[in-house]
């Protein structure tokens, strides 16, 4: 049994210019050990998605429909007061993109973990303490005992966004969902963090979920990656496979907006257009307007997920048996190798 | 964190603005129309108490001497006499000052809780029914004039109802019971305008934090809806509150002459009030100087408690 | 910042005036609405009371119900009846057409003190602002001297010396009022004065004067529209404070401070004489207020939605229950020179945001 799955999870908002589908319909699976990157631009819905697995979409926002099965636990089902008590936290535990503004800045760092750990496991004030200055050692920063009763801001940004980690490793989480976790750091301090998540990963025994729009991440801790466009998951496989072998147009277009140390700047090319908006989004597979190498059907029918037998799926009409059209003319990607990739251009 | 030296800093930047303050008023009340002589011993004084007025307060001489002596008596801690009370300026305060200060510390006192637990609610309950009301009443505190609020009370609770006196002071240390009695309409009327602004402070600054980003954090981490609202929020809510505070001590003043006024309190406000009306200058200037110097330790006060609740204030 | 940019290029080529767009997003906020529906009766009230007063001498309230000024002893302290709706005072006029007649006073008191203290604020607080310095430091310390003296203290001081009359209130609450719009000014000026379209300006040798009042005032005049709104109100209850105290507007000029005062001498025989003066207060300052409030949460970025792209669904979610519309619509859109593409509208969300740091 998987650690986590996820049925048709829909997330709407209900504003004033109209429904935003936010999370329309998405399905994934996580193993318990597992590292599972959701990449797609901003406003593609993966951070409302996460929030969402932990019941912390707030009005206008509400999960209407779908299933979120937790160690076989339905968290659909449960209450406010049963999520807060039994799952955040000590089950599944959160990281914000920005640490800065994530910690209070009016408490001791010390004392937002002491917090944490006291609200989730019940220990004392002193043994929470120790546990507290435990984990800011597990997480790299110096001094630890000294540290802890400092505020916020007298931390630099990689040591908050380490603080941040601390507290989400404060109750043992099975699950550890980091939401851009890298994007508002320096690129010299992201290496180090991300160190970090693959070194707890292994130490604490727990599953990562990424969000984030930089494959550069993707691709230094995920075993697999989901790729979200508007709403949808567009396709989903292991890492190297879908480097290897990205079959939706949107995936082929994100991997070539991606510059590399050896793509000139003409083998750049970035997708076009802008996301259209969530609330009236495009009939039928909502890619199709700044989609290459869309036809007809694409305007009238909801792409289902095509499954091949193996671990790669895809939501596009080109790989159905019926499509009379041929392999997709997948554009021409300059030689890569094995170049780093360090985010969308649109970033 | 040299707060020492911050908190010297600031008292040294009070001393232009009341330098500035003992200017403005003394220019003010020598512009003042008629001979004080003749306003103060009537039509025909004798001509003997007339020259020791003008000896003791030197009207024979030109402005500006007029002006350096009453910088240098201000210096030594000298007010002046009140021509009316026959009194040093500075006693007639001293005994002025206890019902005032009693008014304005209830007034605080009622305001400021009430004020944070009406705005909490509203923030917590924002854009529903709870809400909305506690807009509109705290739009309506502020747009009511404290002057009628107090005549409709006295007539309302005093002579309808007789409920309470309408108006007089006693003491709390003499008779606590009478005091009290007598201390629930002013305060009542003093305190209306200050909750209701400091309410809708509240709500706003309320509103604004619950967005903030780590509130979704104590929310992702299991912390209870309760702390999340007191502890974490409300912390940071408080601090632009904190100012606002400050700054009430200006509009409570004004606010004590026109209640000490309707209710028969003999306080500052009062004092202020009769002195003006005869133009007894010395208690007018002595009265503005002490509330100028009273605002400004205020907001002085306020700041200092802004840097202790916000950790990121340095003192520099 | 692109995404900046993008909404200012949006924004800044409005053909429709901020006015114009500003009323539109009103029509969000009911409060503001029922607001400005006050306001409209009380300046109904005050246009027909001077026209009727100056060119008609009173002949048609006279007509429609009674003379405000007409007295009639045997009938005072009538309480309110058919003929006398709100009762009559101790010389038996009449209160209602008295509190009609009264608008005109207490809107005029509003008006010209708040434009004093507008007009003063805004010099003060610009010149401040963009020449720095000892300028800088000797107004804004003048400003600091005016703060510390309590509002209604510094206004009767002033009153008594140079008399109860409807002029010098005017000047009294006009130069009251000027620190808090002098604050207001400067530090929108402060924020302004460093972008590029002020240094464009610069460069191409218009003279400060002309920076001054083309480009920086301009821009930063919103938020002081708004504090003029909403302390129009206190300035009317503080006008109607110095009355009552008879520190203001003397008989037999209909005052609503005036009348409430005649009606605390007699509040325990005829309380309609002090009631409805002060309820008239009450709602005329409310009005303000309700505006006051709505046009604030309008113009203040922190509180309106951002121009919608699906840049961040989030955000855009929890801030969707604030009434829609371009952010920086106010801020950015005021005609100035076409270099101003590159002004930045966050200004003053960064402003109110960084003021802890």
């Amino acid at each position: 049994m998987s650690l986590l799955a996820v049925e048709d999870l829909r997330t709407y908002f209900f504003t004033p210019e109209g429904i935003v589908q936010a999370v329309d319909g998405i399905d994934f699976e996580l193993e318990a050990g597992e590292s599972l990157g959701i990449v797609g631009e901003s406003g593609a819905g993966k951070s409302v998605a996460v929030k969402s697995l932990m019941g912390l979409i707030r009005e206008p926002g509400r999960v209407v429909d779908g299933s979120i099965r937790f160690e076989g636990r339905e968290l659909t089902d449960l209450s406010e007061e049963q999520l807060r008590r039994e799952i955040r936290g000590n089950e599944i535990a959160i990281v914000f993109q920005d640490a800065m503004s994530a910690l209070n800045p009016v408490f001791t760092v010390g004392s937002q973990l002491v917090e944490v750990i006291r609200e989730n496991t019940g220990r004392t004030e002193t043994e929470a303490r120790a546990r507290a200055i435990e984990l800011l050692d597990d997480v790299g920063i110096p001094d630890p005992e000294q540290r802890i009763d400092e505020y916020p801001h007298q931390y630099s940004g990689g040591m908050q966004q380490r603080a941040m980690i601390a507290m989400a490793l404060a109750c043992d989480p099975k699950l550890i969902i980091a939401d851009e976790p890298t994007t508002a750091l320096d690129v010299t301090i992201q290496a180090g963090i991300l160190d970090l998540f693959e070194d707890i990963q292994e130490r604490y025994d727990t599953s990562v979920i990424y969000v984030t729009h930089d494959l550069g991440v993707v691709r230094e801790v995920c075993d697999r990656v989901a790729v979200m466009y508007l709403g949808k998951i567009v396709e989903t496989a292991p890492y190297e496979e879908l480097y290897r072998n990205p079959k939706h147009p949107y995936t082929q277009s994100l991997l070539n907006s991606v510059v590399t140390p050896d793509a000139t700047l003409d083998g750049i090319d970035p997708i076009e257009g802008t996301m259209p908006s969530g609330v009236s989004p495009p009939s039928g597979c909502r890619f199709r307007t700044r989609c290459p190498v869309a036809f007809d059907e694409c305007s009238r029918l909801v792409p289902p997920r095509y499954d091949d037998g193996t671990d790669h799926d895809v939501a596009c009409l080109l790989y159905d048996e019926r499509n009379p059209r041929d392999e997709p003319a997948l554009h021409e990607r300059p030689g890569r190798g094995d170049g780093s990739a360090e985010g969308f251009t649109d970033d | 964190m040299g707060m020492g030296r911050y908190v010297l800093r600031r008292l040294v930047q009070i001393v232009p603005v009341l330098f500035g303050v003992i200017t403005l008023t003394f220019v003010l009340m020598h512009a003042l129309p008629g001979d004080p002589v003749k306003i103060y011993l009537g039509l025909e004084p004798s001509q003997e108490l007339a020259d020791e007025l003008i000896e003791h307060y030197g009207f024979d001489q030109p402005l500006y001497v007029q002006y350096v002596d009453h910088l240098t008596r201000l210096l030594q801690g000298d007010l002046g006499r009140s021509f009316t009370h026959r009194q040093p300026v500075s006693s007639l305060m001293l005994e002025r000052m206890g019902p005032t200060v009693t008014l304005m510390g209830l007034s605080y006192l009622v305001a400021l809780p009430t004020a944070i637990a009406l705005g909490v609610y509203g923030a917590a309950r924002h854009n529903r029914a709870g809400d909305h009301a506690s807009r509109i009443v705290g739009l309506a505190g502020i747009s009511t004039p404290n002057f009628w609020l107090a005549l409709m009370l006295i007539y309302v609770v005093a002579y309808e109802f007789q409920l309470l006196p309408a108006s007089g002071y006693v003491s709390p240390l003499e008779n606590p019971v009478q005091s009290a009695k007598l201390l629930v309409m002013p305060v009542a009327t003093l305190a209306t305008a200050q909750m209701a602004l400091l309410m809708r402070m509240t709500r706003s600054s309320m509103i604004e934090e619950l967005r903030a980003d780590y509130i979704e954090t104590a929310r992702a981490y299991g912390i209870p809806e309760r702390r999340v609202l007191y502890r974490h929020s409300l912390r940071n809510a408080l601090l632009p509150l904190i100012t606002i505070v400050g700054l009430q001590l200006s509009f409570l003043l004004s606010g004590s002459v026109i209640v000490e006024e309707i209710f028969a309190i003999p306080g500052m406000g009062r004092l202020f009030f009769d002195s003006l009306v005869v133009l007894d200058y010395s208690v007018v200037i002595g009265i503005t100087l002490f509330f100028a110097v009273l605002f400004l330790i205020g907001v002085l006060l306020t700041d200092l408690a802004y840097a202790y609740i916000d950790p990121r204030i340095r003192y520099d | 910042m692109s995404s900046e940019q993008g909404r200012i290029a949006d924004t800044s080529f409005e053909t429709e005036s901020t006015v114009v767009v500003t009323l539109k997003k009103l029509k969000y906020s009911p409060t503001s609405l029922v607001g400005l529906f006050l306001i409209g009766a009380l300046v109904v009230m005050a246009v027909f009371s001077t026209i009727d007063n100056f060119l008609l001498d009173r002949a048609v309230i006279t007509w429609l119900h009674a003379d405000p000024h007409a007295m009639n002893q045997p009938n005072r302290y009538a309480a309110p009846s058919m003929d006398h709706p709100m009762g009559t005072d101790q010389y038996g006029r009449d209160i209602l057409v008295r509190i009609i007649y009264g608008s005109r006073t207490a809107l005029t008191i509003g008006i010209v003190a708040v434009g004093i203290s507008f007009v003063g604020g805004v010099v003060i607080g610009g010149v401040s602002a963009y020449f720095g310095g000892y300028v800088d430091d000797a107004l804004m310390r003048a400003i600091e001297v005016l703060y510390a003296i309590p509002g209604l203290i510094l206004a009767m001081i002033f009153m008594a010396i140079f008399g109860p009359s409807l002029y010098n209130l005017f000047l009294a609450y006009g130069i009251v009022g000027i620190p808090a719009y002098a604050r207001v000014m400067r530090s929108e000026a402060l924020s302004i004065r460093d972008r590029q379209y002020v240094e464009a300006a610069k460069l191409a040798g218009l003279p400060r004067r002309t920076i001054l009042f083309r480009e920086i005032v301009p821009n930063g005049i919103a938020p002081v529209v708004v504090q003029a709104t909403l302390s129009m109100g206190s300035v009317i209850i503080g006008a109607a404070a110095l009355s009552f105290l008879g520190f203001g507007v003397q008989p037999p000029t209909p005052d609503w401070g005036r009348m409430l005062s005649d009606g605390r001498t007699a509040l325990l025989i005829a309380w309609w004489v002090a009631f409805f003066p002060g309820m008239m207060i009450f709602i005329t300052v409310m009005g303000f207020n309700m505006l006051g409030d709505g046009l604030r949460d309008i113009m203040d970025p922190k509180t309106t939605v951002e121009s919608v792209e699906t840049d961040d669904i989030e955000l855009e979610a929890l801030r969707a229950d604030e009434p829609p519309g371009e952010t920086d619509a106010f801020d950015d859109a005021h005609d100035g020179s076409p270099t101003r593409a590159d002004g930045s509208g966050a200004g003053t969300a960064d402003e109110q945001g960084g003021d802890r740091s």
